[in-house]
């Protein structure tokens, strides 16, 4: 299996102590990443199309009545979903090993569900979100002499869990919140 | 009249579902089924996928017929052996999972007809015995030839969890480095888990950020192999030679394992009556490498990879009992001591004092298979954290 070339973009690199960092010896995903977080988020906020995928979410009924179609965009939503998911996996295999092994995510994505949470279900935070649990999981291994790397280990949970109770209640769940509706089925009642 | 025909229906329902259960004891002689759980993946190309080469090797005796599991979270493995029981009939249940041994002592004694094996635990029934095919000699002959071919007097492990079993490995490498090069220091990273190549891979970039260019390992996956290879630094391949394909000329030697030969000893007995479910309560087999369960490997049938055995011709060591010797020498006369049938040598022979100051194995002595299996304390010339250290 050949692995992703890793690539360096000319001027950008030479920006001191980020360029070396963001635009040195980094494969085309990293870049693609970053490119679908705007993208998604640009799309959430700053589009039709994102106000009637938040509406699915937060109320399917009203949406519905308002013409959208909440079964097609609920289930579109999950197969993008899954697709970004399965290039995340991906990413492991390709660039990050690089190599293939079964069950060799060992349980990792589930971070996501902490991420979403601690980025208020926005992809742009969850981007800075995921730069910054990447380097409490990097930190564990080089502060292993000093530091319990269980503590380190734990922090997105808990951090999670801290954003869970900031915005347990009024506006601010509203705005940082889960979707009201996440989870729950949507079947339109027939009058 | 249709209630009692609904009664009697589910009364023999639950009848049948009950005899199911209820499997015959074993007569030597007759066909054994056997049954697997695994912890892993059998493609994890490290501890279940060793598992699984042994099963294979059980699959050619005549008389046995085998079914595993795989990835069994370890606290389910209860509920996976009475299903292999009721849905395969199986006889004889090996658990390969030291998380497996609460569970499969809890199925022994509800079902005393059967016989059990747990690997690298230590408890026993009549009806189950306990069985490790262990490293720690295999580690000491890596140590060796890791001492010998450092450049940067620093060499690194990644470790999965600081557990006896763990340490006595860790250890014993770092007494092979020391017996080769005692200015030379193993450096430790551990990962909390068997199986996390995202783990294992962060580990070791740490340990070369800090100058080690030698690695050994105990995690499930080649992601250590890998990430020395992609750094042009060579390791020592964990659970067999099967690691040696991702990385050929960066795999010096390694540990194999070949868990069939004790897989198969054993239900040749229970096949001549010699093992029932009776009489287990003191069997616990413990092979080393004269029993040939474990021995040095780079890649299949080679123990040391050929393009470090010049270095290692050249490197001279000036050994306490040999005087000046090379490398090689005194890896392949370490070799044949631990093959031996009378073993002349042990890895943990005295005296051996720990990083703390503390004597742990008196001149002369060696130390017990208790001691080994629960082994806390640090060889000297470890370096990092080391969770549980005595004081």
């Amino acid at each position: 299996m050949t692995p992703l070339r890793e690539i360096t973009i000319p001027v950008l690199s030479k920006i001191p102590v980020l360029g070396p960092a963001i635009f040195e010896g980094q494969n085309p995903l990293v870049y693609i990443g970053m490119g679908v977080a705007v993208l998604l988020w640009f799309v959430l906020f700053k589009t039709r199309v994102g106000i009637g995928i938040r509406a699915v979410g937060e109320d399917p009924a009203t949406a519905d009545s308002l013409g959208v179609n909440v079964v097609l965009v609920r289930y579109l939503c999950v197969v993008v979903g899954g697709v970004l998911a399965g290039v995340a996996g991906g990413y492991l295999s390709v660039a990050y090993r690089p190599s293939w092994t079964d069950g060799m995510t060992a349980g990792m994505g589930w971070i996501v569900i902490a991420l979403t949470i601690f980025a208020f279900w926005n992809p742009l935070l969850g981007m800075f979100g995921a730069y910054f649990f990447a380097l409490l999981f990097f930190l564990s291994f080089r502060l292993q002499a000093w530091l319990a790397p269980e503590l380190l280990k734990a922090m997105p949970y808990l951090l999670a869990i801290v954003v869970l109770i900031v915005v347990s209640k009024g506006t601010l769940q509203k705005r940082m919140g889960a979707p009201s509706a996440l989870t729950i089925p949507y079947t339109r009642e027939e009058g | 009249m249709k209630r009692g025909a609904l009664l009697l229906g589910v009364v023999a329902l639950v009848l049948t579902a009950s005899l199911a259960g209820f499997a015959d004891a074993y007569v030597p002689g007759s066909p054994i089924k056997v049954g697997f759980i695994y912890v892993g993946p059998i493609g994890d190309y490290g501890w279940t996928y060793a598992h699984n080469e042994g099963r294979l090797a059980v699959e050619a005796l005549p008389f046995a017929e085998t079914v595993y599991v795989e990835s069994v979270a370890e606290g389910d493995e209860d509920a996976v052996i009475d299903d292999l029981i009721s849905t395969h009939g199986v006889n004889v249940i090996f658990t390969t999972s030291f998380g497996f041994m609460w569970g499969t002592q809890a199925a022994a004694l509800r079902h005393p007809d059967l016989i059990f094996a747990h690997a690298s635990g230590f408890m026993r029934a009549p009806n189950m015995m306990s069985y490790m095919a262990d490293f720690y000699q295999v580690y000491y002959l890596n140590g060796i030839v890791a001492g010998a071919l450092t450049k940067t007097s620093k060499v690194g492990y990644v470790g999965a969890f600081p557990i006896p079993e763990v340490k006595r490995h860790i250890n014993a490498w770092a007494l092979g480095v020391q017996a080769a090069n005692p200015d030379c220091d193993v450096h430790v990273r551990w990962i909390e888990s068997w199986f996390s190549p995202p783990a294992a891979a962060e580990a070791t970039e740490a340990l070369i950020a800090e100058g080690c260019d030698i690695f050994a390992f105990t995690e499930d996956s080649p992601t250590v192999v890998q990430t020395a290879a992609a750094n042009d630094l060579v390791s020592f391949g964990h659970y067999g030679s099967q690691m040696y394909t991702f990385a050929p000329n960066h795999v010096v030697s390694g540990q194999a394992i070949d868990w069939g030969i004790i897989y198969v000893d054993f239900l040749q007995k229970i096949y001549d009556g010699v093992y029932t479910a009776q009489n287990l309560e003191h069997v616990d087999y413990w092979w080393l490498m004269t029993q040939k369960a474990v021995f040095p490997e780079a890649s299949p049938g080679v123990t040391i990879n050929p393009l470090f055995v010049d270095d290692l011709e050249a490197y001279m060591i000036d050994d306490p009992t040999f005087g000046t010797i090379s490398a090689y020498d005194l890896h392949n006369i370490r070799l044949a001591q631990f093959s031996d049938p009378g073993v002349t040598f042990d890895p943990f022979q005295g005296p051996i004092v720990d990083r703390q100051g503390v004597e742990q194995v008196p001149a002369g002595m060696w130390l017990s298979v208790d001691a080994l299996i629960t082994m806390e304390w640090a060889a000297s010339n470890v370096v990092g954290p080391w969770p549980n250290e005595p004081e």
